[in-house]
């Protein structure tokens, strides 16, 4: 072969490599633009257009400007929904990562069961989360199964209403969330576990650095890509918490476990205030956007600096 | 390679002793829907003395609050789940295909659109939604159900599906091309037979997410007879607050089908969990 022609040859393949492909006709993302677009992305447009009114969906709306959202702000009731929310998702990022970090790391490597665990640890994630709830809920109840659990061991004093009393109550949705969903973020942190190199960390054992050493200067600086996904994932999860609210307290003791996701249902289809739920819903979005943009910059960051 | 310490031993034990909570809860679920009535209160951890199915055929039998029974609410999961699965793929896959190979502005302006599905929570939409349904009389209906889903699944399943044909070198379809195949022969001959394993994915993730959803069905079928296993469960919950029993009974036929899917699948599961987080 004359070396002359191979690089016109190679022109050749590219363009055959790259140009019939273009040719791959729109028509195969129409269905899915009309649907996705006209089911999911204009109903929510619209929603943000009419939390600016006062929407009932009986009447046609009238336009109030920042009405809703100054309601929002001043209201105490709708104060304490936030900080309740705020309140769960804080402990619920903090428990469920360390919970799943604890359990990805103590099931690193070397144990005989240690497929059977892993499996075992992700069930709960695969459960519906409101069924999950209710089997709590028969756990929780003042004459539920820990409640007799407590008493039968002779720790009758500890014995509490889990689901009657305002911090309490707000603590057991928590521990629900955390006990169905630690096995999906202890899945996460071994993933990022696994493309660790494992003869960083035994050249750094050779050495002589204590595990705590260890932990703190290479396994954790390498697990940050995916503690960032992961904290990301259970901060919009837990800021849009609906269903363990609604089969664990119904947002009671007097509305004291009231979350975003409940008080945005509660308003618009039992109080038919259409406009205002449509409100706290954009307040809930602009919230996960914001989590999702810091995820996204920190994630960059992290791969920049990984190239450098 | 590291070997069996004893350090290992006791992270073993360690971990056999967490996985008692992860377990119990579902043992008090099987322990209590196998007790007949009289032994429904108290002595939770006591496994039943007299098992029997009573408690899991009255809610087979029993109406949800439509007047659906739970043999009907599983048989609505069943069908919405697997239409929006297979309609998800039908539509998904030739849609990542054609982001993915024309890579154009255009392209990449229809995938920044399916990228924003993918971070905006449906509750903004849900009340226009609502209406709309209403409006087109698809509320309460099986194929305003599917609708919805459809919309909301798209985003992930077509993210899913065009970062996987990105990473596919096109000479398979190049090659077909240049014997004369057409469009949509290739793709269905050549391409999405070897896209098999992404499609594997959105059928698990997709197809959990229809079976497990709670707000979506009761907000569009709820109080109707096209109501799902959760919403059934829900307002079984409401109607017989204290019986456990009966609840659990409802609580297994809900759960049992992902279990048992899982029990087979926990590696593909797990995989498809974790296929999310890359890109």
């Amino acid at each position: 072969m004359a070396a002359g022609t191979a690089p016109a040859r190679r022109a050749g393949w590219v363009r055959q490599r790259t140009h019939p492909s273009r040719r791959v006709p729109w028509l195969f993302a129409v269905p899915a633009v009309l649907i996705c677009f006209g089911l999911f992305i204009l109903p929510a447009l619209l929603g943000a257009g009419y939390a600016f009114t006062n929407w009932d969906g009986l009447t046609s709306p009238r336009w109030l400007g920042f009405g809703n959202f100054t309601e929002f702000f001043g209201d105490s009731e709708s104060i304490d929904v936030l900080l309740h929310t705020l309140e769960i998702s804080a402990a619920y990022v903090v428990g469920v990562n360390l919970v799943g970090l604890g359990l990805a790391l103590a099931l690193e490597r070397t144990l005989k069961t240690r497929g059977l665990l892993r499996a075992l640890f992700f069930l709960p994630a695969v459960v519906s989360p409101l069924v999950v709830a209710f089997i709590w809920k028969f756990m929780l109840d003042a004459n539920g199964a820990i409640n007799e659990a407590l008493g039968a061991v002779g720790l009758g004093s500890l014995e509490k209403p889990w689901l009657g009393e305002p911090t309490l109550a707000l603590i057991s949705i928590v521990v629900v969330m955390i006990w169905q969903f630690a096995g999906y973020h202890m899945l996460i942190y071994s993933a990022g576990l696994q493309s660790l190199q494992a003869e960083l960390r035994e050249a750094a054992a050779v050495d002589g650095a204590s595990p705590w050493r260890r932990f703190r200067d290479i396994t954790l600086p390498l697990l940050k890509p995916a503690m960032t996904i992961s904290v990301a994932l259970s901060t919009i999860t837990s800021l849009m918490v609906f269903d363990q609210v609604i089969a664990l307290t119904g947002g009671g003791p007097a509305g004291s476990t009231e979350t975003l996701g409940t008080y945005v249902y509660k308003q618009a289809f039992v109080n038919g205030r259409y406009g205002y739920s449509a409100a706290v819903a954009l307040l809930l979005v602009i919230g996960v956007c914001a989590v999702a943009f810091v995820q996204f910059r920190v994630a960059r960051r992290g791969t920049a600096e990984a190239g450098r | 390679m590291s070997r069996y310490t004893r350090w290992s031993a006791f992270r073993e034990a360690g971990l056999w002793l967490a996985a008692i909570p992860v377990l119990l809860p579902l043992y008090f679920v099987v322990a209590t829907a196998l007790k007949p009535a009289d032994e429904g209160g108290g002595h939770y951890f006591k496994p039943p003395t007299n098992p029997t199915l009573e408690n899991i055929s009255d809610a087979w039998s029993e109406a949800g609050s439509g007047t659906v029974s739970f043999a009907g609410a599983l048989f609505n999961s069943l069908f919405t789940t697997a239409v929006v699965v297979a309609l998800l793929i039908v539509i998904a896959a030739p849609a990542g295909y054609a982001i993915a190979r024309r890579g154009s502005r255009l392209a990449g302006a229809v995938f920044g659109m399916f990228a924003l599905g993918l971070i905006l929570p449906f509750q903004l939409g849900i009340i226009p939604l609502y209406a709309f349904m209403v409006e087109a009389e698809l509320a309460g209906t099986r194929e305003g159900l599917i609708l919805v889903y459809l919309g909301m699944l798209l985003p992930l399943s077509i993210f899913l599906y065009t970062g996987f044909f990105r990473a596919l070198p096109p000479d398979y379809e190049e090659a077909a091309r240049v014997d004369g195949a057409s469009s949509v022969r290739i793709f269905a001959q050549v391409v999405f037979p070897l896209v098999r394993p992404i499609t594997g994915v959105v059928a698990i993730l997709c197809g959990l997410l229809v079976w497990n959803d709670f707000f979506v069905s009761l907000v569009f079928v709820g109080g109707t007879d096209k109501e799902t296993l959760p919403v059934a469960v829900y307002s079984f919950v409401g109607r017989f607050s204290a019986q456990w029993p009966l609840i659990f009974a409802s609580a297994l036929i809900a759960m049992l089908p992902v279990m048992v899917f899982y029990f087979f699948m926990q590696r593909t599961v797990m995989r498809g969990f974790t296929s999310t987080l890359r890109g």
